[in-house]
């Protein structure tokens, strides 16, 4: 089967991939709490208990790290892990990359408003919240290259 | 003779015989010689020589019969007695006979053709129960005796195993077959995802009576 041409993404394979991309933000911040303790472990041995995860850190951890991912994805090729896996890609209007500056705040509203992605099943042209207000877009891209100049959005 | 040995008496007595008898040959043969000479005796002789050749004859061949009949019995009760067979097995070397015997020459003279044509197949195999003969046989005894780990032990696996991993590109084998499947899963799992994205497009287009596809300008 041929790969399909750069049209708008669904609401199902944005979900999807949604979701591989937060069960890999969740393993990296798994890596990071053992690495963490392993870390004091080394430093204090004598003292060590497992550290209580406070929520706050928690949280604020999972964004840090939720928006760094998703930016420097975006930024670099437009498409995170999930997005590889589905074959989405995330492109400017004119079908280019989205620059790094575009790709951080899409990052923060993504994180902080993810509901945004629900109006993509509702909305005509299947665009996010997100993608209203940055003028971006999410579309098929089967091949492993950004193939500028034939955007299907 | 050296004179220190005493004389055989069985010899000394044969010499004696043989001596007497040489003496009587001799008187005889003079005898008739002289008897020859006389007028009218010569004829009687050759009739006494004639009327003595027909009686030993006639002698010889009734020995002759004697002897078959009393052979003929001796060599009956003889049989009788004597177990033949017992006496081949135990004095005749019968590998010896065998070898001498040229099969294949019998076998090139024997028809068999002929003999096969005369045997009625059909009938013997009516006559067969092989139910029986199966039954008969006891298949586990036969199983218990072959020794599987030795026939194994004969075998050479591990070149066995070799010839035939030699024969196989493995690594290539794994290679395509994983390629293939992760090409083909995630091939599927997009194709999946973009008919649900339809699928959903269309169910909301519907809900709020839109068109039938969103438009991408």
């Amino acid at each position: 089967m041929s790969a399909p041409a750069h049209r708008a993404a669904g609401i199902v394979t944005r979900g999807l991939a949604c979701g591989i991309d937060l069960a890999i933000v969740m393993a990296v911040m798994g890596g990071i709490y053992v690495g963490a303790l392993f870390v004091r472990l080394l430093f204090s041995p004598q003292e060590f208990t497992f550290p209580d995860a406070s929520a706050l850190l928690s949280v604020s951890m999972f964004i840090g790290v939720a928006v760094l991912y998703l930016t420097a994805c975006w930024a670099v090729s437009g498409r995170t892990v999930g997005a590889v896996i589905m074959g989405l890609r995330v492109v400017s209007r004119n079908g280019e990359l989205i620059g790094w500056l575009r790709a951080l705040l899409r990052a923060v509203l993504c994180v902080m408003f993810g509901f945004g992605l629900l109006w993509a099943a509702v909305d005509g042209r299947r665009r996010s919240l997100q993608d209203i207000l940055l003028r971006t877009a999410v579309v098929y891209d089967w091949e492993p290259d950004l193939h500028v100049g034939e955007p299907g959005a | 003779m050296d004179g220190r040995r005493a004389p055989d008496p069985l010899h000394l007595a044969v010499g004696a015989a043989a001596t007497a008898g040489g003496a009587l040959q001799r008187v005889i043969g003079f005898g008739i010689d002289t008897a020859r000479r006389l007028p009218g005796v010569d004829p009687v002789l050759v009739t006494l020589e004639e009327r003595g050749t027909e009686t030993l004859r006639g002698a010889d061949e009734l020995a002759d019969r004697v002897l078959h009949a009393v052979l003929r019995k001796v060599v009956q009760v003889a049989l009788q007695e004597v177990d033949l067979t017992t006496i081949v097995r135990d004095h005749v070397d019968l590998d010896v006979v065998a070898e001498g015997i040229d099969i294949q020459r019998i076998i090139d003279r024997v028809d068999v053709d002929a003999i096969a044509a005369r045997v009625d197949i059909p009938q013997i195999l009516d006559r067969v129960d092989i139910d029986a003969v199966a039954a008969r046989v006891d298949v586990d005894a036969i199983v218990d005796r072959v020794d599987v780990d030795s026939v194994i032990g004969r075998v050479d696996l591990v070149v066995l195993a070799d010839t035939v991993i030699e024969g196989v590109d493995l690594p290539r084998i794994i290679r395509e077959s994983t390629d293939s499947m992760s090409n083909e899963a995630v091939r599927g799992v997009r194709t999946q995802g973009m008919q649900a994205d339809d699928a959903v497009a269309g169910f909301v287009g519907k809900l709020f009576g839109r068109g039938h596809e969103p438009d991408d300008a």
